[in-house]
C-alpha cells in the first residue's frame, strides 16, 4: 500500500493545480454541509467537474460534509449524498454520525471518512469508528508520533494523519470561542479564530500579562517534512494537508514539496537529506507563518503557540501561466507581483525540476513590449526556455 | 419522576443535599474528569456506598478526551468504578464506549460530548445503537434544545446549571505562556483585549479547559419538566459545594412552586455577585442559525 498525499481545494483552480503538482487525492466543500464556509466551495456542477479531472488525472476526490450538523441542517442532504455518489465521488469526510449513516443509506458507493472534528485520539475509539461502518478514521492533530504507532499497531482501520497546515489550537470540535465572542458558528463553517486574538491574563486581581506578549491560544502551523518518512514507515494510509482557503500557488508548493519527499522514499527506500532540503525550500515559497511539527514530537509548550500573530503576504510569487505556444515557445501568463526585463525568474514544474531563466522580452496582449509588469492580473506573453502547462507557477 | 444529578467536590457534603428533587450525585477524581478538585479511589468508593445510603445514584464524571497511553489505565479504573457499583459515568470519549459494550459491564454510560449533540438525528442514531443516555450540547438555541428532547423522548440529559465550557484543548495554555510548567486551578481566567468579560481557565497536566459565563435555567426549567426531557444536571467546575447545594435547592423551590422563577434568580444572583450568569433563553442563535430560519 502506498501512502496518499491527500490536499486541499477551495475552488476548481485550486483543484485542478493539487492535482497536477501531485496530490492523489483531492478534498474540498460543496455549498452546503461543509466547514471553512469562508472558502469559495464547489456547487454540484463543479464536483461533476472536479471528478471528472481528478479521475482523468489518477487521483480522488473526497466531499467534505463536516458540520456539527443542527436539526435544520440535515434537509436535502440525502439528495445530495446521492448526488456525490451518481457524480463519482470516492468519499465523504463527516463528523456526524448521523451522516456517515444516511450516506451509508443512501449513497453506498461513498467511503466514510471520519473527519478529525471528532478527535479520535485513542485506539479504543478508533475501534468504535470501525465498529459503526467507517472506512476511514482521520486521527485527531494531538496525538503524537509515539501514540499514533501505537494506535495502529491495534487497529486496522486506515488511517489518515495531518501533515501540514494551520491547526485549531483546541480539540477541533470542541471549540465554541468563536460562537461566544463574535457570534458566529465554529462548527458549522464560521470560525472567526478567537483563539488567535490577544487576551490579558489574570490571577484573581493579578494581571499576568507578560512586557513582550499578550498571551493567545493560537497555534503555530504545522510543518512536518521532518517525519513525513516515519509516517511513510508507519504505514498511514493518508497524509493531509489543511488549507481549503489558501492560495493556488501556496497548493503548488506545498504539495511539490511532499510530492518530492514521498516519491524520494519510494524510490530509494528513504528520504535524502538533499530532498529534504528542496522541500523545505517549498515550504518557505507561500508561507509566512511560524510552524512546528505539530504534536508528532510530543505535546508542545510554548514552541508550538502563536503570540503576536502577524500574517504577511509572501511577493515571491510573479504569476501564472495562462497558455503555451510550442511553435514559438512563448507562454502567455497572468501577473502577480512585480518583475522587470532582465529578472531571473523561476518556473516550478508541477513534473520536474525548477528551471531558472532570464526574462528577456515581455509583450502585453497587444503586441506592445513591456519594461516593467506590475499591473496584477495583466495577462503577458514571455518566452520561456521549457514547455509549460497551464497553472504552472513562476516566482522569483 | 425526572432525573436531577448535581456534581458535588467533596463526599463529606453528600448528606447535606436535602431535596427530594435531587435524584443522583456525581463526583469526580482529578486525573479522568475536567475536574480541579481530587478523590482517591477509596474516597470514590466511600462516597459512593454514602450516596446509595441516601437513597441517590452515584454518578461518576469522567469528562476527558484520553491518549493512547492512558487507556490500559482507564479501563482499570473504569472496572473499579463498576466494582464498587457506581450507577453511571458521564462521559466524552468514545473510547469509553467501546469499554463500556464489554461484557463485563453493566454501568450505565451517558455520553456527554459537550459541542458535539446538536441534533436529534444524531442522537437518534446513539440511541438505536445502545447508547444509555446523553447530554445535549449547552450552546445550541432553546428551540433547537425542545425539538430534540420532543424527538428523542425520555432519553436526553439536559445541563441546566454550570459553566459553560467554550475551549477544551490537550495543550497547558498557561505553562506554556508563562514558561513555567505548573497547574493552574483556581481563579484565572482570560480576558479577550477589547472586552470586559473575564472567562475562567483551568489548566491541569492533561489540557486546559476555558469557560464563558455559568448558565442558569430558573426561569425556564419547569416549562422544561413538561417535556419528555429525561434528566438535568447541575454542573459545577470552580464554585464550593455550598453554592451548588443552595442553587440546588432554588431549582427545588421553583419546580415545586414555592418560589417564582424571577425571584430565584434574585436569589442566585446574591450568592456571589462575581459570577456572570447566562440565562438558557439567551443562548445566542448564530448568525447561521438566523440565515436558515
Amino acid at each position: 500500500m502506498r501512502t496518499e498525499l491527500l490536499a486541499p481545494a477551495g475552488d476548481l483552480e485550486r483543484l485542478k493545480v493539487a492535482v497536477m503538482y501531485g496530490a492523489d487525492a483531492v478534498y474540498f466543500g460543496g455549498k452546503q454541509f461543509s466547514l471553512r464556509a469562508r472558502a469559495s466551495n464547489f456547487t454540484l456542477d463543479d464536483i461533476k467537474e472536479a471528478v471528472s479531472f481528478a479521475h482523468e488525472h489518477g487521483s480522488k476526490v473526497y466531499v467534505t460534509v463536516n458540520i456539527i450538523p443542527h436539526n435544520s441542517d440535515f434537509a436535502g442532504l440525502e439528495d445530495y449524498l446521492m448526488k456525490l455518489q451518481e457524480y463519482g465521488v470516492d468519499a465523504i469526510i463527516c463528523a456526524s454520525q448521523a451522516i456517515g449513516s444516511i450516506c451509508k443509506k443512501v449513497a453506498p458507493a461513498l467511503e466514510v471518512h471520519i473527519s478529525t472534528q471528532q478527535t479520535t485520539i485513542n485506539s479504543s475509539a478508533v475501534n468504535y469508528w470501525q465498529s459503526r461502518g467507517a472506512d476511514r478514521i482521520v486521527l485527531g492533530r494531538e496525538v503524537t508520533y509515539d501514540e499514533m504507532l501505537e494506535i495502529m499497531k491495534k487497529v486496522t482501520l486506515p488511517v489518515e494523519v495531518f501533515i501540514h497546515g494551520g491547526m485549531c489550537a483546541n480539540y477541533s470540535g470542541r471549540c465554541t470561542i468563536s460562537n461566544v465572542l463574535t457570534n458566529r458558528d465554529a462548527n458549522r463553517g464560521g470560525c472567526a479564530q478567537s483563539c488567535r486574538w490577544n487576551y490579558h491574563l489574570w490571577h484573581e486581581d493579578e494581571l499576568l500579562d507578560r512586557k513582550e506578549c499578550m498571551m493567545s491560544l493560537g497555534s503555530k502551523d504545522m510543518c512536518t517534512i521532518d517525519y513525513i518518512q516515519k509516517l511513510l514507515e508507519a504505514q498511514v494510509c493518508s497524509m493531509k494537508i489543511e488549507g481549503r482557503m489558501k492560495t493556488a500557488y501556496y497548493i503548488a508548493s506545498i504539495v511539490k514539496g511532499y510530492r518530492l519527499l514521498i516519491d524520494s522514499y519510494y524510490n530509494n527506500g528513504m528520504i535524502s537529506e538533499e530532498d529534504l532540503k528542496k522541500a523545505g525550500y517549498y515550504m518557505t515559497l507561500a508561507s509566512n507563518r511560524d510552524t512546528f511539527n505539530g504534536f508528532y514530537p510530543g505535546v508542545p509548550d510554548r514552541e508550538g503557540q502563536l503570540y503576536n500573530f502577524i500574517t504577511t503576504a509572501s511577493q515571491s510569487f510573479i504569476a501564472n501561466v495562462r497558455s503555451y505556444d510550442e511553435q514559438t515557445e512563448e507562454a502567455v501568463i497572468e501577473v502577480r507581483n512585480h518583475f522587470e526585463v532582465n529578472d531571473e525568474l523561476v518556473i516550478m514544474n508541477p513534473n520536474g525540476d525548477d528551471v531558472r531563466f532570464m526574462v528577456e522580452r515581455m509583450l502585453d496582449e497587444n503586441g506592445n513590449e513591456v519594461e516593467i509588469a506590475n499591473k496584477p492580473m495583466q495577462l503577458l506573453k514571455i518566452k520561456v526556455p521549457v514547455r509549460v502547462d497551464e497553472y504552472t507557477f513562476i516566482h522569483k | 419522576m425526572k432525573d436531577l444529578f448535581i456534581y458535588l467536590r467533596d463526599p463529606e457534603n453528600i448528606p447535606r443535599v436535602t431535596v427530594d428533587s435531587v435524584t443522583g450525585i456525581i463526583i469526580a477524581d482529578y486525573a479522568h474528569s475536567s475536574s480541579d478538585h481530587d478523590l482517591s479511589r477509596d474516597a470514590i468508593r466511600k462516597a459512593v456506598n454514602v450516596i446509595h445510603a441516601c437513597g441517590r445514584k452515584a454518578v461518576v464524571k469522567t469528562d476527558r478526551l484520553f491518549s493512547e497511553g492512558e487507556m490500559a489505565e482507564l479501563h482499570e479504573y473504569l472496572e473499579y468504578l463498576q466494582q464498587i457499583g457506581t450507577d453511571a459515568i458521564i462521559y466524552t470519549d468514545l473510547g469509553i464506549k467501546m469499554i463500556l459494550d464489554e461484557e463485563i459491564f453493566t454501568m450505565k454510560g451517558i455520553y456527554a460530548p459537550e459541542t458535539l449533540l446538536t441534533d436529534y438525528y444524531d442522537i437518534n442514531v446513539l440511541r438505536n445503537d445502545g447508547f444509555d443516555g446523553c447530554v445535549i450540547s449547552k450552546d445550541i438555541p432553546l428551540g433547537d434544545v425542545y425539538e430534540i428532547i420532543n424527538e428523542c423522548p425520555d432519553y436526553c440529559y439536559l445541563r441546566i446549571h454550570g459553566p459553560i465550557l467554550i475551549a477544551y484543548s490537550r495543550r497547558r495554555y498557561i505553562s506554556s505562556y508563562l514558561e513555567k510548567k505548573n497547574t493552574y486551578l483556581d481563579s484565572y481566567y482570560l480576558q479577550e483585549e477589547s472586552r470586559q468579560e473575564r472567562l475562567p481557565i483551568i489548566e491541569k497536566e492533561c489540557g486546559s479547559w476555558l469557560y464563558d459565563a455559568c448558565l442558569q435555567s430558573l426561569s425556564e426549567v419547569n416549562r422544561l419538566l413538561d417535556t419528555p426531557v429525561r434528566g438535568f444536571i447541575i454542573d459545577n467546575v470552580y464554585m464550593d459545594d455550598e453554592y451548588t447545594m443552595k442553587t440546588a435547592d432554588l431549582y427545588d423551590a421553583v419546580m415545586n412552586e414555592e418560589i417564582s422563577s424571577d425571584e430565584a434568580v434574585m436569589t442566585l444572583k446574591s450568592f456571589d455577585s462575581d459570577i456572570r450568569y447566562t440565562d438558557i433563553n439567551d443562548l445566542r442563535e448564530t448568525q447561521l442559525d438566523k440565515e436558515s430560519q
